[in-house]
């Protein structure tokens, strides 16, 4: 008798139903273990024509271009593309801040679903994906594995994960970076309270790895609003100091350091090629995964 | 500040409600748990200082909003110089003190309203303002009271008019304090309206202690509010008449005019003075170099034969129009005419040659020596003085009865045997004889016969030796007193005329009056002159020094325009009195601007609640404001303040269409 599965509420058969057929690419070559669908950095024995070059004792004569010869009297050898599998790295902020929601979701189950329907895909169109659920340090790594049993394993630990302790995201990005095997898809999901600054070095090391990196920057709308009425004392989630305020009296200020803090962040975004994609909570994560698939694979078939 | 419902202010703690309702506001906070800590750090650190400004400044104009509605209700008054001094309405009784003086009339070139209409509009609007009733007022020309139903009644009254009487404000102010006591008042304003001039004010006067200490038991019952028209730098300039002389030389009649101009500012400048006699009117110029200047010896003819005229003297409309004129009378001065009743050669002589050597060409003296019983041949009408020598027959006591109450002068002096009863309580009780002379120890030299002239140099009473004097005993003033305090020279108070008593005689073995001279001859030719005033047809007085209630039958022959018959006594002009003309006008001190400086008021009022309030002449307002409207606008401008810092500031869009914008 087959084992019946557990239901998952970050898993949405309707979403991935409707993200079925949108396939996730990668930005750049990556590095498999397989052959697969992406662009490996190598050459390879693909059917699709790379570049030519010049003979040397060695090489396969079928791989000779007689026309070539015939047009500039020289011996050209015919490359092609080597496809490889993707290897997926989630890696999934845990810090205390992530249990925050004013609504009906937390931003860590929307980035659990986010995670969940990523991971899917990725297995389905026979890549690797992996899971690192991070807050002062990498607390759970899940390696990068094509077969469908390690799926549930992925959703078991997203399932179990809780969001507590400090943010030390940088510290963790930057292992991240050196641990995984360069030309990984990195997809970070977070909400970034982080100086914008500081991540500036993450992202660069990881593109230096040759990551291909997506960024899922989560925000309340709470956060971004910041409505409140009544004098507050805000209660830090990572346990830091609290802070009394007058809402109405620091509203403008608290707007103005968000203003900049995600222009910069922004800023940081483009100068370092990431792909970066800031969302509220209170919006569809299958309208932001669309969009994110759809624009990977418009910019492949451009290439 | 004050204000006309005081007790509104009680509710002035309420102006803390938005002090309280922010703190309670304060502890009305919720917790909940925050993520974005670092934005709400961040805004923590960002510009606190002014969001700290901000908060206080909303706060303090959210105060300032119900305060400036407590005040505006509770009618606060703009009092400025008088300070706090008027609260709570006025009080249960007001006086007004109003000096009429000349000075008074002194207006401002622009508003052409004069001290004295300024200060009664002034009064009446403040005391409408205050919500004052009954007005009781005294002025400068009669101690009785006067009655105003309100304030405004107060412009009706004609007493608060224009007068050429000088005020007596000491005076005043013991009519003032006579009404409070007879009518035990409660609590009682006194305002006094004037423009502090010496004159008026007499700050030396004895009586002002006298009223300091009586007002003083009054405590804070009375209280007395200046409301003072300083000296202000008007040019103003004031006309007189010193002197006046009908003559006749041949065939001409003329009449000799000394004039005197005194200017408030120095000037250099020629004045033209119109000149009124008998209704012919003709203009002269006077140069006026810096305060003053004089016209000797003016001469306008008149008619052959006229034996009296009228005339009036006027200069150019100036800042006080009060003393642009002045009028005057003149006749044909009848001859100085004296009798020396003595038996003793040797005193009558000398007494005639000081008797009949006339000070002025202009005026005859003759002199003639009788004795007692001869006395009955005398022309008695036509006698100025008399010097009786020794004892006085009943026959000489009527006569010189007579003589006084007509208003001439008799001195009396001691005779052979130095005793004697005389008239009107003189009694010479026998000589003294020291041995060695005496001198007169000290006398009266500001007033009256023994008086220093007038460039202020004394007589030489003190130089007198006096070999032998008649003990005087007389209900009289003393004028001259020896060491030890006998009395060498007396004036007995009359109503008219004049008595005095010299208690020794010019006999060289008496005294050496004959031998100095200069006092014997100038004794004589003023009590002289002095009587010799009663034979004229003609006069010249005082505004307010004469009788009230004896100018009710004067006639007036030119008088100022618009005043009332009841005040001839303190209007100048000129009047006709029986067979007499009298010209009336204004005190000489009149033309004198010295005034009662700050620190001498403050001394005149110390120890009794005194407010002061300087105004000039022309300011018609009131002294009291009623600025509930000031109030309302800072409340107004409080709150558009207070919304502005409220409103909300441009909210920085970080989410909703921007964010499809975030991504790369």
């Amino acid at each position: 008798m087959a084992e019946s599965q557990p239901t998952r509420d970050f898993l949405d058969l309707t979403v991935l139903a409707g993200l079925a057929g949108l396939p996730l690419m990668a930005r750049r070559p990556m590095r498999g273990t397989v052959s697969g669908m992406h662009i490996s950095p190598n050459r390879g024995a693909s059917v699709e024509f790379a570049e030519y070059r010049k003979y040397v004792p060695g090489d396969d004569l079928r791989r000779l271009d007689w026309r070539a010869h015939g047009r500039t009297d020289r011996y050209y050898v015919k490359e092609f593309e080597a496809d490889t599998n993707l290897r997926c790295c989630l890696v999934l902020d845990t810090s205390g801040s992530m249990e925050f929601g004013s609504g009906e979701t937390t931003k860590l189950q929307y980035a659990r679903k986010i995670g969940a329907a990523i991971a899917y895909l990725a297995v389905q169109q026979g890549d690797a994906v992996g899971l690192s659920c991070v807050a002062e340090s990498i607390r759970e790594h899940l390696p990068a594995r094509r077969n469908p049993s390690h799926l549930r394993i992925l959703f078991d630990l997203l399932e179990k994960t809780r969001g507590v302790g400090e943010t030390e995201l940088v510290d963790v990005l930057h292992e991240v970076a050196e641990t995984t095997s360069q030309g990984a898809m990195v997809i970070v999901i977070s909400d970034f309270f982080v100086e914008p600054d500081l991540l500036r070095g993450c992202f660069e090391h990881l593109r230096f790895r040759k990551h291909d990196l997506s960024l899922f920057h989560l925000l309340d709308p709470m956060e971004l609003d910041f409505t409140f009425q009544r004098p507050t004392r805000f209660l830090d989630m990572e346990g830091g100091a609290a802070v009394f305020a007058e809402p109405s009296e620091i509203a403008d200020r608290y707007h103005q350091a968000l203003r900049k803090y995600l222009d910069d962040l922004q800023q940081i975004v483009m100068e370092t090629g990431v792909d970066y994609h800031r969302v509220s909570i209170d919006q569809s994560y299958q309208e932001l995964l669309t969009n994110f698939l759809t624009r990977r694979a418009m910019a492949r078939r451009i290439r | 500040m004050s204000f006309l419902q005081p007790w509104i202010l009680f509710g002035l703690p309420l102006a803390a409600i938005p002090i309280i309702i922010h703190l309670i506001n304060q502890r009305r906070y919720q917790t909940t748990q925050w993520a974005a800590m670092m934005f709400l750090l961040a805004a923590n650190r960002m510009n606190r200082g002014y969001a700290r400004i901000r908060q206080w400044a909303i706060l303090a104009l959210r105060t300032l909003v119900i305060a400036a509605l407590v005040f505006a209700v509770g009618r606060p008054l703009s009092s400025g110089l008088l300070g706090g001094a008027i609260s709570g309405g006025g009080s249960a009784h007001t006086i007004v003190l109003l000096d009429r003086s000349p000075s008074m009339q002194q207006s401002n070139s622009s508003a052409k309203m004069s001290k004295l209409d300024s200060g009664v509009t002034n009064l009446t609007e403040t005391l409408t303002t205050m919500g004052v009733g009954r007005v009781v007022l005294f002025e400068s020309n009669s101690a009785e009271p006067k009655e105003a139903e309100s304030p405004e009644k107060l412009l009706d009254l004609p007493e608060v008019g224009p007068s050429d009487s000088s005020a007596d404000i000491p005076s005043m102010m013991m009519s003032a304090l006579d009404y409070i006591r007879s009518n035990e008042l409660g609590q009682t304003d006194v305002w006094i309206c004037s423009d502090l001039r010496e004159n008026d004010w007499r700050a030396k006067d004895g009586r002002w202690s006298s009223l300091r200490e009586a007002f003083s038991e009054f405590g804070r019952r009375v209280r007395f509010r200046l409301l003072a028209f300083p000296q202000d730098a008007q040019v103003n300039r004031s006309v007189r008449v010193a002197d006046v002389v009908l003559s006749e030389t041949g065939a001409e009649a003329y009449v000799s005019l000394k004039i005197d101009i005194k200017s408030q500012a120095k000037e250099q400048n020629t004045i033209p003075v119109t000149i009124e006699i008998d209704g012919a009117r003709s203009t002269t110029d006077v140069k006026v170099d810096g305060t003053s200047g004089e016209l000797k010896g003016h001469r306008i003819a008149v008619p052959r034969g006229q034996d009296r005229g009228w005339g009036r003297v006027s200069i150019p409309a100036d800042a006080n129009e009060a003393d642009n004129d002045f009028y005057f009378t003149f006749d044909i001065v009848p001859p100085r005419h004296t009798i020396i009743v003595s038996e003793n050669p040797d005193v009558s002589s000398v007494l005639k040659i000081a008797a009949e050597i006339t000070p002025d060409l202009n005026v005859q003296c003759h002199a003639e020596v009788v004795s007692p019983g001869a006395i009955a041949a005398v022309d008695w009408p036509s006698v100025s003085l008399v010097i009786w020598h020794g004892a006085v027959s009943s026959d000489g006591v009527n006569v010189l009865e007579s003589l006084v109450a007509r208003g001439g002068t008799v001195i009396f002096m001691p005779g052979q045997n130095g005793e004697a009863s005389l008239p009107f309580g003189i009694r010479f009780n026998g000589w003294q004889e020291p041995n060695d002379p005496v001198s007169a120890a000290s006398w009266r030299g500001d007033a009256d016969l023994l008086s220093a002239t007038l460039a202020g140099a004394s007589l030489p009473v003190g130089n007198l030796k006096v070999n032998r004097f008649a003990k005087l005993e007389a209900e009289a003033t003393p004028l001259a007193t020896f060491n030890g305090g006998d009395p060498l020279f007396v004036r007995v108070a009359t109503k008219t005329g004049g008595v005095y008593a010299l208690a020794t005689t010019p006999n060289s073995k008496d005294s050496s009056l004959a031998a100095d001279g200069v006092v014997l001859y100038v004794l004589i030719q003023r009590a002289l002159k002095m009587g010799a005033q009663s034979l004229r047809n003609t006069g010249q007085a005082t505004a307010g020094e004469v009788n009230g209630t004896v100018t009710s039958n004067w006639k007036p022959i030119a008088t100022r325009e618009n005043r009332l018959s009841t005040e001839r006594a303190f209007t100048a002009g000129v009047y006709a009195k029986e067979d007499r003309w009298l010209a009336l006008n204004r005190d000489p001190l009149e033309d004198q601007t010295s005034t009662v400086d700050d620190d001498q008021v403050d001394t005149l009022f110390s120890g009794l609640v005194f407010d002061r309030v300087d105004q000039s002449a022309g300011s018609g307002s009131s002294l009291v404001e009623e600025v509930w409207r000031a109030f309302l606008i800072i409340m107004l401008v409080a709150m558009i303040g207070e919304a502005i810092l409220c409103l909300p500031r441009q909210r920085i869009d970080t989410g909703g269409s921007r964010l499809k914008e975030a991504t790369t």
